[in-house]
């Protein structure tokens, strides 16, 4: 399987994205310049936390309107499978791939912990490998992760149970606790915690729990091949 | 089909009816012909039929170039448009490009002078019709407020352009006309009332021979045949073309904040803090974004539509933001 790692000005995640390729699941990478709209024939799209464009005017807003974007919108209206983690996440918000937005948090503070989450469903191409109510614990590191949608939207999304992740305890001021949302079809997930820093035994407060994120497309691969 | 009988108003020029929707009135324009608040008046045959034909071709080129109005289509009679029913501000609102009428009488300016940039003067719709300040206007609540005069005014500067070139490709100067503004039933600004020569100042570019009202005001030729010209001018092609492609700079603020009933982090927390300072009489603070933005563009109406893309799309988030736009012309 090929996965793709897209690369913006500012991104500062990429790495840990590509060693979760590489070195976790040992499947072909490769870096996806935000300039390049070629997605270079890959099977998955991830796109990493960091601060593209430096977050001027909002985060994701305007890494929303690289050539590559339209690129990856078109991969995603196929069924191809995309996650945004952190500033990935608000790109996919700000670009109208998943619905609603990334406000600042109540706090006002730039939030790095660990924090514990509730896995809500696992019919989701990044959840699949998970048990539906799992608790897990990952890390998040984020100024504007407060998830804000119209009443109407939030309905929409637990009646269709496109809440994927949620926090166990408020962090951030987001509606109902949410951390990570997927669209209807479920191939495009957003989330604001980073499973790809809890994947390595060496690393601080090491649990594993971010591996099913990544086991997850396989699995889901690996189905498709049988 | 017939006309209504219900006369729903009657003014000098003309008659109001029901439409066959409770949202629609039909207009029908008479052959009077009036000037001096009244005081002179004749019967001139055929002039009803003109002005509902000159009327219907300038609505149309607005609604063309996108300025919302009344104008719906042509009734059953020659006569008769049928308009979108409006809740009518009572302002004449007057554009003026060169100096003719009551402004020469009101200050010293030359007749026939050209103005620096279009004027706009508003007055109150009521016996004797005297001009009146925007401060007055609000003062009366003749709008809500002043966001809505701002967008009176913008929208009559933006008829004007298109004015301008679709008369002055024709050879005619569009010296100065007056306009009407009201509401629609969901509540949107709509240009009312009628487009024709009764309102408006025409005069030819190269003889000055008056293409209006003028011409029955002051006994200069006969109004139906002056009319009947000028609507065949106004349908043949353009005879005098302008430059085209003549880019305008236009300077614009774009006001971005967040939307009224979501709670902005940062503003709360500025003001506790505010709070905390001890200035207690702060009720209420939104912090937003302004963008001060310069844009090329051919028309008023091009330059607008450009920036409500840009803030829409790019500056602010619809799902969290809402924007104002304050649009210089």
């Amino acid at each position: 399987m090929k996965f793709g790692v897209v690369v913006f000005p500012g991104s500062n995640c990429e790495r840990d994205m590509a060693d979760a390729v590489q070195l976790y699941l040992k499947e072909d990478l490769v870096f996806l310049w935000h300039d390049d709209p070629d997605l270079h024939a890959v099977d998955c799209i991830l796109l990493p936390g960091g601060f593209s464009y430096g977050d001027y005017l909002r985060s994701g807003t305007i890494a929303r309107f690289s050539p590559i974007m339209e690129s990856v919108k078109a991969f995603a209206a196929k069924g191809g499978p995309v996650l945004g983690v952190c500033n990935g996440f608000q790109v996919l918000a700000e670009a109208h791939m998943l619905p609603g937005a990334l406000m600042r948090n109540t706090s006002l503070q730039f939030q790095c912990d660990q924090v514990e989450l509730l896995v809500e469903q696992n019919r989701s191409v990044f959840s699949s490998a998970y048990q539906p109510g799992q608790r897990i614990t990952l890390p998040i590191a984020h100024g504007e992760g407060n998830y804000f949608a119209e009443p109407d939207v939030i309905q929409r999304l637990e009646d269709n149970h496109q809440v994927v992740f949620r926090y166990a305890q408020d962090v951030n001021g987001s509606v109902n606790r949410i951390a990570g949302i997927c669209n209807e079809r479920g191939n495009v997930v957003g989330m604001m915690p980073h499973p790809e820093r809890n994947l390595w035994e060496s690393s601080a407060n090491w649990t594993g729990d971010g591996c099913g994120v990544f086991d997850s497309v396989l699995k889901l691969a690996l189905e498709q091949v049988k | 089909m017939t006309v209504a009988t219900e006369i729903l108003a009657e003014g000098k020029t003309k008659v109001l009816r029901p439409g066959q929707e409770p949202s629609e009135i039909s207009v029908t324009f008479k052959d009077a012909a009036t000037a001096f608040n009244g005081k002179k008046y004749a019967e001139i045959p055929g002039k009803g039929e003109l002005n509902a034909k000159i009327s219907t071709l300038l609505f149309q080129l607005l609604t063309q170039a996108g300025v919302p109005s009344c104008f719906l289509r042509n009734g059953s009679q020659p006569t008769e448009l049928i308009y979108r029913r409006l809740t009518m501000i009572p302002l004449e609102v007057v554009v003026r490009n060169y100096a003719y009428g009551s402004i020469i009488k009101r200050f010293d300016f030359e007749e026939g002078l050209p103005f620096h940039k279009p004027l706009v003067e508003f007055f109150h719709k009521t016996d004797d019709d005297p001009q009146i300040t925007e401060d007055l206007i609000l003062e009366l609540n003749l709008v809500p407020t002043q966001a809505v005069l701002e967008h009176i005014k913008l929208l009559a500067l933006q008829i004007n352009e298109v004015f301008l070139q679709f008369f002055g490709e024709r050879g005619i100067r569009c010296a100065d006309f007056k306009l009407e503004f009201g509401f629609d039933q969901d509540g949107k600004l709509l240009l009312g009332d009628e487009l024709s020569p009764d309102n408006f100042r025409l005069r030819d570019v190269q003889t000055g021979t008056v293409l209006d009202k003028d011409v029955f005001r002051l006994d200069l030729a006969d109004l139906a045949e002056t009319y009947r010209t000028l609507l065949a001018r106004l349908q043949a092609p353009v005879t005098h073309p302008l430059e085209k492609n003549r880019l305008q700079t236009y300077q614009a603020e774009i006001y971005v904040h967040s939307r009224k009933n979501i709670l902005n982090p940062e503003s709360k927390a500025i003001l506790e803090s505010v709070h905390t300072l001890g200035y207690q009489n702060i009720q209420a603070l939104n912090a937003g974004k302004r963008f001060n933005v310069q844009v090329q563009a051919e028309t008023l109406l091009a330059a607008e539509k450009q920036l409500r893309q840009l803030a829409e799309t790019v500056l602010s988030n619809p799902v969290i933001e809402d924007y104002e736009l304050r649009l210089k012309p």
